[in-house]
This record gives structure tokens, sequence and C-alpha cells, in this order.
């Protein structure tokens, strides 16, 4: 699992954690059962505060990506696969809605649309 | 595994008043100016000072009263005092030995190897980057759980810095019930293997955060004297006057990153935060 | 304790030169009539050479740190006083061998047995040194009572030779001390000693518990 952090961006520590972990459990690079580095060494790795990727870790496991085992580590939890391409077809539609309102204030009808959309498809 | 409920401390003018806990399994930083009292508290903490009031506690039991066996689950390092200049690492090895039931002779040689601190040579004789590695080292070898390091990284250039600091995480990370509090004038140090952080000045805590929220959840605001009127002031926690106009220490990045986003919004750090809570109001 | 015995060992072992000088010197003093009290002279040395442990401790600064470590104010303070009785008996030993040696060299016959007695004697000055000099330097630091040492030092020599020097030839010192029925002696100085010993103990004790670094 690679993780880049990026110290001076506005979004959080923990927060970058959690969407590359989330990320990566999505293209399957950390597989369902497998077992994440621990606390310590993760915050090692990553010359981060223990803490930080404590409070990443416990807010993935509230969104059940995560399952800890005390005196084990924490494992991707095996049911959530789908429930990653699901957020991810979720986070797309809203994106897509959001633009497509956006055009469609611009007087394009809705086959000119699709046409501009497989152009740029294609590109 | 320290308890320290309010501690005072008197020498003439200055009085040292504070509180501070540092559990198990935690990474505690303390900043501040000089003679803020950093090393009074930490000397409170291994009992090489008394204090005036209040308690100390170390593994539950009085930091004046540190017995032999509690002080061999400490690892200090000091800034100013160390093994005298005239031992050699041999010298120390063979001490360390005997003090400490728990030292590996093996690991602590191959760290020093690492290091590239010679075996025979006095102390004395090492440069300023190898007497801190060295201390930090003799620190670590013996399995402490509580590990206690007053300016572990000062005089120190950049790269020294890093590899101290990567010990220690090498260190905590072998043990998660292992504990550390640090000081330090290096704010950047503390960010990267701090989980929370003690801002002392003038004797008194002023601030207690967690590091993460810090880096997160604070920030500095740059604003003209217009600007400055109609914003939010809930949470400014400080406000400094400055020739174009304010800057303010907020702990609620969000809330203004997305409701004024035409002000300039600096990402917090520990030293931006010194500077506020000692130059502002 | 231990941790402390090796580091005062490791520390002095960096006098070696100074050391081997002296032992130098003291084996061709040995060669002297009046050679006996060199072992007095010798186990004075070792004694003075323990106590710079103490200032070697104060050098660098090195008390906080010191006090970190598994050790007790109490337990430092005692491993002072062990320290030194070491090194003064192990300068006794160096010192009556010598002693043989030269004898045997020059092969004047020597009545080992009378002497024995007499050079017990002389293991009670490293005692007597460091009762006195160790609280003192404890309390008020080695540099400052680095005069009133050389003093205490200057009156003790100077005391031996004088002693000697006062007791009409003829009559030695193991004589003299024969001369006293030695049980009683041997009792009585011990008595002193150890009560000697015992409050110059607990002064230091006081004295490191009460420190702040």
């Amino acid at each position: 699992m690679k993780i880049i952090l990026n110290h001076s961006s506005m979004v959080p520590i923990y927060e970058q954690l959690i969407n590359q972990i989330k990320a990566a459990i999505a293209r399957g690079e950390l597989k369902a059962g497998s077992a994440l580095p621990s606390v310590r060494n993760l915050a090692a790795e990553l010359k981060i505060s223990a803490l930080t990727v404590k409070k990443a870790y416990d807010r993935l496991e509230e969104e059940g990506l995560l399952v800890t085992v005390h005196g084990k580590g924490s494992f991707v939890s095996e049911r959530n696969l789908g429930f990653i391409a699901e957020s991810r077809r979720h986070e797309a539609e809203m994106i897509l809605s959001e633009a497509l309102e956006r055009v469609k204030s611009t007087g394009l009808n809705n086959d000119e649309i699709r046409q501009l959309i497989d152009i740029i498809l294609e590109d | 595994m320290v308890k320290i409920e309010n501690l005072v401390k008197n020498y003439g003018d200055f009085r040292l008043n504070i509180s501070m806990e540092i559990p198990a399994g935690t990474v505690s930083g303390i900043v501040g100016r000089n003679g803020a009292g950093k090393s009074t508290t930490i000397k409170a903490i291994l009992g090489l000072i008394r204090p005036s009031g209040g308690s100390v506690t170390v593994f539950g039991a009085d930091a004046a009263a540190l017995t032999v066996r509690d002080r061999q689950k400490i690892g200090v390092a000091l800034p100013d005092s160390g093994f005298s200049g005239y031992l050699s690492l041999r010298d120390i090895i063979k001490i360390l030995a005997a003090m400490y039931p728990d030292f590996d002779p093996e690991r602590f040689c191959s760290e020093c190897e690492k290091s590239g601190l010679p075996m025979d040579k006095r102390i004395r004789e090492f440069s300023t980057g190898m007497k801190a590695k060295l201390k930090v080292l003799a620190a670590c070898s013996h399995g402490a759980k509580l590990l206690i390091l007053d300016e572990p990284t000062a005089g120190l250039d950049v790269i020294a810095r890093r590899e101290v600091l990567d010990l220690l995480r090498g260190y905590l990370a072998e043990d998660p019930e292992r504990s550390m509090l640090i000081s330090s004038h290096i704010s950047s140090d503390l960010e990267g293997i701090c989980d929370d952080i003690y801002m002392l000045h003038n004797g008194r805590v002023v601030l207690h955060e967690e590091t993460d929220r810090i880096l997160g959840e604070y920030a500095v605001l740059r604003l003209s004297a217009a600007q400055y009127e109609r914003i939010d002031k809930e949470y400014i926690l400080r406000v400094k006057e400055e020739p174009f106009g304010y800057t303010c220490l907020i702990n609620q990045k969000r809330f203004y990153l997305e409701n004024y986003p035409d002000i300039v919004i600096e990402s917090g750090s520990i030293d931006d935060m010194i500077i506020m809570m000692t130059e502002g109001q | 304790m231990k941790g402390l015995l090796i580091k005062d060992f490791r520390l002095m072992f960096q006098r070696k030169r100074s050391f081997l000088m002296i032992l130098l010197c003291g084996f061709l003093f040995c060669f002297s009539t009046d050679a006996e009290y060199f072992v007095g002279w010798l186990v004075l040395i070792g004694a003075i050479f323990a106590l710079s442990t103490i200032a070697y401790d104060e050098h660098d600064n090195c008390y906080p740190f010191l006090m970190t470590l598994p050790v007790t104010k109490k337990g430092y303070a005692i491993e002072k006083y062990v320290f030194g009785m070491l090194c003064g008996a192990a300068f006794w030993v160096i010192g009556v061998v010598f002693y043989a040696a030269a004898a045997a060299i020059r092969g004047t016959p020597v009545n080992l047995g009378e002497k024995v007695l007499s050079f017990l004697m002389f293991l009670l000055i490293p005692l007597l040194i460091l009762d006195i000099t160790i609280p003192l330097n404890l309390k008020f630091g080695s540099e400052k009572i680095r005069l009133v040492m050389l003093i205490i030092w200057g009156v003790v020599f100077g005391g031996t030779m004088a002693v000697s020097q006062l007791i009409p030839g003829g009559i030695r010192l193991d004589a003299a001390v024969l001369a006293l029925p030695p049980a009683a002696l041997t009792a009585l100085t011990a008595a002193v000693m150890a009560a000697l010993t015992g409050v110059s103990v607990c002064f230091s004790i006081r004295v490191m518990s009460r420190k702040e670094f």
C-alpha cells in the first residue's frame, strides 16, 4: 500500500489517509481479509503521529471497511468491496448530475449532450 | 504513565503551575519559549527537583520516590547532562549492562555502528550530532516503557534530526505500550511524531491539543481591517495586530474555508501557534 | 551500585599514567629505611584517587543525568565510600607487596607478622580520609573545597612524617602498637572508626537526598 500524503494541503491528513486506503481497497490493492500495518508502524513510515493513523482506522472501522481485532491488528473487512464500488458509483452519479445541471443551462438538448459526452470520452 | 496535578515550582521570580497527563502508549510534545518551564517540568517528572506544591506521579508512584526498578523502565536524554566525557562507548556498554537488566548489548552496538559512533573514542571527542545520537540510543537501549527526552535534536542538522526521529519512531513502533515525552524548539520534528502537544508559556499550559487537530483544524488568517470587521469571531483564539491589519489564530479551519473563500488562510503549524499564543491577544 | 562502581573504575583507569608514575616513585622509595610508611602514603593516594571521581561527576555536569539512571541518591553516596575503600585496599595490597619485595631485594630480614598489624592500621587511613572528605565534597562541591582538601592532605602527610620523627629512634611503630593489649586497641579503634564512618555516611546520605539537580 503506497500512501502519499500532502502535508501542505488543506485536506486534513487523516482524511487523506482514509481516502487513499479506501481507494487502495477499491482498486484491489488491499484485498479483503488482508492485514493493515499496525498503527505505530504506519505512523513511523509516514512520519505522522500515531493518533492520526488511529483516527483514520477508527473512521474506516465505523464505515465498515476495517475490522480491528484487539491484540492482532486491523484487517480489511470481508463484506465491503461491493459497498465501495457502490459508493464510487454514487459519487460518480452526484458529479455527473451536478455537471449535467449546469450543462443544461447552456441550452443544449439531450442528444447534443450525449454526443458531446461521447466525444469527450473518446479522448 | 505520567500524571502531573497542579505542579507548582518556584524559582525566585519564576513560578511553574501546570497539570498534564501522559497515558500509556501516548507520545506527547512540550513546546514553548526558553524559560517557559519545559525543562523544569521534565526535571520534576524525573524526580530531579522537588515540587513546591502539587503532585507528580510516574507509573503511579511519586516522582520524588522513584525506585531503581522504576528507573530501569525509563529512558532519559537531557540536553546538557550525560555520561562523563572521559568515558568511551565500551565503558558505557559495561555500565548500562550493569544498570539495566533488559539492556541488549548486541543491538546497542549495531545501532551505534549504524550511526557511525566509534567504540573506543572518548565521548568528549564526539561531534555534537554524535553525542545527541548516543544519548537517544542509550535511552532506547534497555526496553524502557517511558522515554523522556529534553531537546534531543538541539544543535543537529536536518539530516541528523531526521535520523534521530526515525530511531525514535522505530523504537515506539516496537511496542504500542511505550510512551514518550519530548520537548523541542523544532516544531516540525514534533509534528511528525507526537500525538498531542502541550504549549507552555510563563510556567503555565496555554494550549493542549492533539497534533492532527493542530495541523488539520487550526489555521492562521491574515486579514485586512475591513475583513476582520465582517468575519465571524467565534472561533478566533488569538488576534495580533499587523501592519496590514490582523492575523488571527482559529481552530475551525473548515468553517472559515467554506464561508470566507476570499480571505487568506494558512494551515496551522505549531510554530504559528507558538507565535500567536505568546504574542496575540 | 554495580554500574556506578564500573563507571568509577573505568574513569580511574584513565589516569593510569599518573598511577604508574606514583607506583614507580613509591617502589624506589621502598628502598629507603623508612619504607613502611610508604604503605600508608600509598593508601592515601588511593583514597585521593577515589575522591576525584566526585570531581569527574561534577565536571561534565553529569549529576542530573546520573540521577535519572537506576541509582538512588543513597546508593550514590554509599558507592563513593565503597569505591574509596576498594581503591584503598587495592593500593594497600600493592604497598605491602612492594614493601616485602623491596625488603627481599635488599636482603633485610623482615618479620611480616609484626608488620602486618601495623600495616592493617594503615587501612584505616583511607577510611578516615573518606569519612572526612566525602561529605564535604558532596555538600560543597569539589571545586570549592579544593583548598581544604589540599590542606587536609598536607596535614595527614605531614602528620605521619612528624609522628614517625617524634618517636625516638629505635622505637618503631610496630613496637608501640604491640605495647598495648592488642584486643583492647583493636576494639577501641574499630569502635571509633565505626562511629565516625556511621556519622559520615549518614551525613552524606542526607546531603544527597536534599540535593536538587
